[in-house]
């Protein structure tokens, strides 16, 4: 009896990892050429492999929701560096690239003194970006828009909110609402995921 | 023996179930709390940082320690080409947006939050870096109370220290 029970527990204990951070969603076999905040080319998600990932979908002309989730990635990479979690790198993607240059999410971080060490913000073209956050799910649709004097439009987009959790295969295991994140949860998900 | 091997098996099966889902979010309608002021006041007035031509947000409480049922019209600062009402709402598919609102009642006796995820003014094409440590004026138009010019600083708050400092 001895001998079934504990080989029956053992595979309960892999399903449960199994059930705690399953396979959501992935981007298969596609790759998309972004570039980073310094303008060096990322192929992504290739570039994520072998480490785990947060990524999270943000724009810099948000004056709420993105900044929200952009503070709770920072407060996640100081628990990270105060807990000794350092098998994880974080990524934050621009679904505005038009507006966010690399330019652009340079002066973001730096305004708001980002430590870029193991964060990158990307960006790329709009057709690459837009494929690339539909095929996991991520929705940013323009909405309100201001017109200047200048003619030129500003526009705001409705958009997902969200912080996710990818594999070193680059398959997303988990995904957090990035404004609300729960940084505990996130931190306790981190020291149990190393796949 | 038998009954302990039982009683781990049943507890790593509780265990895989238990698997938390918290992607749930709703936006925040603002508050409305007792008087505690016999003025209209703006209080706990902060700006967020951000760079020349983006855009950032204010946020405030207006106190309404008045007889008079008001309303907040508009907003006027120098630091942007464009100041609008804004409120944050939540979309389908949990999707988070943001549109203009033309006036925000402020009833006698109450104080309306503006916060985070939810009403806040923006800032819209920022004439220069706004940042953390400086501080800005700005005047709010009130239907019945006139005009009120503040004085707000700029910080990079978190959600958690915004709802903190929103205790009453």
């Amino acid at each position: 009896m001895k001998k079934i029970l504990i080989p029956i527990a053992l595979i309960f204990t892999f399903i449960s990892c199994q059930e705690k951070f399953p396979i959501l969603d992935s981007w298969g076999s596609k790759n998309y050429n972004l570039v980073n905040q310094d303008g060096d080319k990322v192929i992504f998600p290739h570039a994520l492999k072998g480490k785990v990932s947060l990524v999270t979908y943000i724009f810099t002309n948000c004056p709420d929701i993105c900044p929200l989730t952009t503070n709770n990635m920072r407060l996640i990479q100081e628990r990270m560096k105060k807990e000794g979690i350092n098998h994880v790198d974080l990524y934050s993607i621009s679904f505005d690239p038009e507006v966010d240059t690399p330019p652009v999410l340079k002066k973001f971080a730096e305004m708001r003194d980002l430590n870029l060490s193991n964060w990158q913000f990307l960006t790329g073209d709009k057709k690459e970006i837009d494929d690339l956050i539909h095929q996991i799910g991520v929705f940013a649709v323009k909405g309100d828009s201001t017109v200047f004097e200048d003619g030129k439009t500003i526009y705001y987009y409705v958009h997902t909110d969200r912080i996710s959790l990818v594999d070193k295969e680059g398959k997303i295991r988990k995904n957090y609402p990035g404004s609300t994140t729960n940084i505990d949860e996130v931190i306790n998900d981190l020291k149990d995921f190393n796949e | 023996m038998k009954k302990l091997l039982l009683t781990l098996l049943a507890i790593t099966v509780i265990t895989a179930c238990s698997t938390e889902k918290k992607e749930e979010v709703k936006t925040e309608a603002p508050v409305v709390v007792e008087k505690t002021s016999t003025n209209l006041e703006i209080v706990n007035g902060w700006i967020r940082p951000s760079s020349k031509g983006t855009n950032t947000a204010f946020f405030f409480d207006a106190v309404n320690g008045t007889d008079l049922d008001d309303t907040l019209l508009t907003v006027e600062s120098d630091i942007a080409e464009v100041v609008q009402v804004h409120e944050t709402y939540q979309a389908d598919k949990g999707m988070m947006g943001m549109r203009e609102v033309k006036g925000v009642a402020i009833p006698k006796g109450t104080t309306v939050n503006f916060k985070p995820r939810g009403l806040h003014i923006m800032l819209i094409k920022l004439k220069h870096d706004v940042k953390t440590g400086e501080e800005y004026k700005l005047k709010l138009n009130f239907a019945k109370n006139g005009s009120l010019e503040i004085t707000a600083p700029v910080k990079d708050m978190l959600m958690k220290q915004t709802m903190g400092e929103h205790k009453h």
